[in-house]
């Protein structure tokens, strides 16, 4: 028998096999497009703000806290370097009152190619001493004054000297600048905004993805079902049950992690990245290309990383496969283990597995040991490089402090990504491997196949005949062999044979549970692959010997939810199998709640409600499938006498090994060995004193 | 399970008083059912017993019919069965069951039923072998089927859980009571089944 838990071990997976799958999923997100481009648009938002973050900081730094501003005396230089600066910078000066003299931010000096600063500075266009802009009236209060022959700067601004500053107390200092303070309230107040508007876009992108997600399992897992249902019944002889329950809940998990933590988390890290490089280009891009130089380094050693945890990953999944297997077998199997006395063996046994699966675990615990702090050395060796290149660069006034540290805070967020990408491979690999199998049950067609234009007899009473029909189960073994039997409208007919003899396959062929190749069974005249197959079933109805009973109403349990089945009808049914007399006495009557599997009620009662449940779509053939063999005797004569009653006015095939049940019926048809030996009534088949003869003698009441 | 009523002894002393490990070692027990481990047959027979010599192992093979089988498996004795490996039929698990409790060579031997899926003439040699290979100690068989009966030195009929008769084949026969009746019961399904 094959086991399966689900913990299969994957295969390798070739890409453009990936892609097969995962265009399979297209069909799956259509109807949720609206919300998943939205919840995208939305990351894609989330991602700018928070590429705005680290940015934050770098104005607050050099447009406010080192804020300084250098006079610009154009009319003292002469007329080509006045020119060239005009064309150049000029939009970089804020002018003042006196005509010639402007100031420029220290911000904006950094824009200004270092070449062309140096010859600024040689031809006295731009100084290098530093003022500082601040409040017209606080400068007044202080008895501060600009340069010569400025009063009063643009609006109620004033430059004065940054050594006029120093001896000032704080509270002074604080006033004349109060201007930069108040932009630094400012920054402050928009990264919190920033932040908090993060936060509420995350809960929509959230919220949008996980709706979409766990929308599409659904489809999914309601598709899967939809068509395990519609298999023939060969399709799960192949399937053990456990195996399609993993699929439509293991499998389907699998899928929505991948989905939700793959495909969104990838796209937004590649999003990001790509977000960074940006901005760290547009910072400066000399500094960011030494920064880049560590990007091949983290690559490499993030693909070494995830291949060891790749390898080790399967490893931990073939191990939990065999802890798995090993305790199913062995718990099965317990009664031997007992017998044997090996339980000490066995825990041993179990015992190297588990050793085994603990040892791959921490293999996998100490690649991602070695594995994180190597990205954080990385890390830390990035933010090195900036603080020496970098620094440097600051002291040599090409780089403002603050780009320094935006450069700084843009570094810290740039390894997560790459981080997040390679450990989200595994995720992926398994998902790949669950949509594989997902798509692979999907795919078996062992569908009966129903024809294109059903036709309908009208007017018919439950006519059966069987033409020549063999079938195997499996190829080889032949179950039945050429197989021609009658049943007329009204009759009623047993079917009778010892184990094994083909009864109960003949039901699974009329029913189309199988599908036969050779011969033919004719249902009312019509070759019953000629007949919508759900409109074939609800004409005959069928009780089994083992009853399942699902949890709900008695009275569910007789409809299965056919709604054309009302309260009266329940009671005319129940009254004519005999079942209503035990239903009365059950709390609640119909409306009592059977557990599941009918626990809570006898082989008898369960068998009465079976015989109700076929009689409830008033079929045109009853078909009673050894349904006395395992009911009291008490029971078995009320089915007995409801079968009777039945039988009287409708066509019956009663199936049984003891031939004591069938003795008043029309015709006998004897299978052995898969064929029809003997076919007549009792008194017939009797005299014949062959095999329904002996069949009798086996089988008659002891004692 | 424990008893409610009566005693049951084993050579004399009550199952009560011996060690559950003593008690299940002496007791060589197939089932109807076969459990088969996915192993190689030789653990599957072994069975997590040590120090058992290669010519026990043959001898068992031999005996259970399963020795010519195994020569045709891939790796032999070392041949893997069950979910990663070759699948053994009905026959063949309930024959490997054998082998497994044949090698401990316990004093009590049950098999209950356990060649149902073998067919008459091989189940017939099996029970020859394993019988010639237990001189002097006591074999337990649970068997529906006539050829079985012949070999017994007592049979008990059991009838709802009473034990109606005992005795060996030819005196329960020549009584003509319960046993006579089941045997012919067995002897018509016998002939039931070879109809053609």
């Amino acid at each position: 028998m094959q086991f399966d838990y689900g913990h299969m071990e994957e295969g390798q997976l070739s890409r453009p096999y990936n892609m097969r799958l995962l265009k399979r999923l297209i069909p799956y997100s259509r109807p949720y497009r609206k919300p998943i481009v939205l919840a995208m648009v939305l990351t894609i938002s989330i991602t700018l703000l928070e590429l705005a973050l680290p940015y934050l900081p770098k104005v607050a730094i050099d447009r406010y806290i080192l804020s300084r501003w250098y006079p610009v005396e154009r009319h003292v230089a002469e007329r080509d370097l006045q020119d060239d600066f005009n064309r150049k910078y000029g939009h970089l000066v804020v002018e003042t009152e006196k005509p010639g003299l402007g100031f420029i931010s220290s911000e904006n000096m950094k824009r200004i190619d270092p070449g062309d600063l140096r010859r600024y500075h040689q031809g006295g266009l731009v100084s290098k001493e530093s003022f500082y802009r601040v409040s017209l009236e606080a400068a007044r209060k202080y008895g501060l004054s600009g340069p010569e022959g400025l009063t009063k700067a643009q609006g109620s601004y004033l430059y004065v000297p940054s050594e006029a500053l120093k001896g000032l107390s704080p509270d002074q200092i604080m006033a004349l600048r109060h201007r930069d303070l108040m932009g630094l309230l400012l920054i402050g107040l928009f990264l919190v905004c920033l932040v908090g508007g993060s936060v509420i876009l995350n809960y929509w992108e959230y919220y949008l993805l996980e709706r979409s997600g766990q929308n599409m399992m659904l489809d999914i897992r309601m598709d899967l079902f939809g068509r395990i249902q519609r298999q023939a019944v060969r399709f799960f002889d192949r399937n053990p049950v456990g195996r399609l329950v993993t699929r439509a809940t293991n499998d389907i998990e699998n899928l929505n992690e991948m989905f939700k933590s793959v495909l969104i988390t990838v796209f937004k890290d590649i999003f990001l990245l790509t977000g960074i490089i940006v901005v760290l280009v547009y910072l400066n891009w000399r500094l960011a290309l030494i920064s880049f130089t560590l990007v091949p380094v983290v690559f490499v050693t993030t693909l070494f990383f995830s291949t060891r945890a790749r390898e080790v990953f399967r490893e931990i999944r073939r191990h939990i496969a065999a802890i798995n297997a090993f305790l199913q077998e062995r718990l099965s199997g317990i009664r031997v283990i007992q017998l044997f006395v090996q339980e000490r063996s066995q825990l041993k046994g179990f015992e190297e597995l588990n050793h085994r699966n603990y040892l791959a675990s921490m293999r996998q615990i100490k690649i991602f040991a070695i594995f994180m702090p190597f990205m954080d050395v990385f890390s830390a060796v990035g933010i090195g490089l900036l603080i020496w290149y970098g620094g440097g660069k600051v002291i040599g006034e090409q780089l403002s402090l603050g780009s320094l540290v935006a450069f700084i805070g843009y570094m810290q967020m740039f390894f997560k990504p790459i981080r997040d990408i390679s450990e989200k491979y595994n995720v992926m690999q398994s998902a790949m491997a669950s949509m594989e199998r997902i798509f692979g049950l999907m795919d078996q067609r062992d569908v009966i196949q129903e024809p294109k234009t059903p036709k309908l007899p009208q007017g018919t009473k439950g006519s059966v005949q069987f033409k020549n029909v063999s079938f195997s189960y499996d190829t080889g073994f032949p179950v039945l062999k050429e197989v021609s039997f009658h049943i007329e409208p009204g009759q009623v007919v047993a079917l009778v044979g010892h184990t094994g003899s083909g009864k109960t396959t003949t039901i699974n062929l009329l029913e189309r549970f199988y599908e036969f190749e050779n011969g033919a069974i004719l249902f009312e005249g019509l070759d019953i692959r000629e007949w919508n197959i759900s409109e074939l079933r609800s004409r005959i109805g069928l009780v089994m010997q083992d009853v399942f009973i699902f949890a709900g109403s008695v009275a569910e349990n007789i409809s299965m939810g056919d709604e054309r089945t009302d309260a009266k009808l329940l009671e005319r049914v129940a009254k004519q199998v005999n079942a209503h007399r035990f239903i009365r006495r059950l709390p609640g009557g119909f409306d009592h709640e059977v557990k599941e599997q009918g626990i809570s009620l006898s082989a008898g009662e369960r068998q009465l409600l079976a015989l109700s449940r076929a009689m409830a779509y008033d079929p045109t053939l009853l078909i009673l499938d050894e349904a006395t063999s395992s009911v009291d005797p008490d029971t078995e004569r009320l089915i007995q006498d409801s079968i009777l009653k039945l039988s009287k006015r409708q066509t019956t095939l009663i199936i049984a090994h003891r031939p004591s049940t069938i003795r008043t019926a029309d015709k006998i048809v004897v299978m052995h060995h898969g064929r029809i030996v003997e076919q007549g009534t009792h008194q017939e088949l009797m005299g014949l004193k062959n095999v329904y003869y002996r069949l009798n003698l086996l089988h008659e009441p002891e004692h | 399970m424990e008893i409610e009523q009566g005693l049951l002894l084993i050579d004399g002393i009550p199952v009560h008083d011996i060690d559950l490990a003593d008690l299940r070692r002496s007791i060589g027990f197939v089932t109807q059912e076969p459990h088969v481990f996915s192993d190689t047959i030789l653990e599957n027979i072994l069975f997590g017993r040590e120090g058992i010599g290669d010519d026990l192992i043959k001898t068992v093979l031999e005996a259970s019919h399963m020795a010519s089988e195994i020569d045709s498996f891939p790796q032999g004795i070392y041949t893997h069965v069950g979910e990663r490996g070759i699948t053994l039929s009905g026959g063949q698990r309930q024959r490997l069951t054998i082998a497994r409790a044949l090698i401990s060579n316990p004093p009590i031997l049950i098999l209950d039923d356990a060649l149902s899926q073998v067919d008459t003439r091989t189940e017939n040699a099996i029970l020859n072998a394993v019988l010639e290979m237990r001189p002097g100690k006591t074999t337990i068989i649970v068997s529906h089927r006539l050829s079985t009966l012949g070999k017994a030195d007592i049979i008990y009929v059991l009838e709802s859980g009473d034990l109606v008769e005992q005795g060996d084949h030819k005196t329960l026969l020549a009584t003509g009571k319960e046993y006579t009746r089941l045997y012919e019961r067995l002897q018509l399904a016998e002939e039931l089944e070879g109809v053609r």
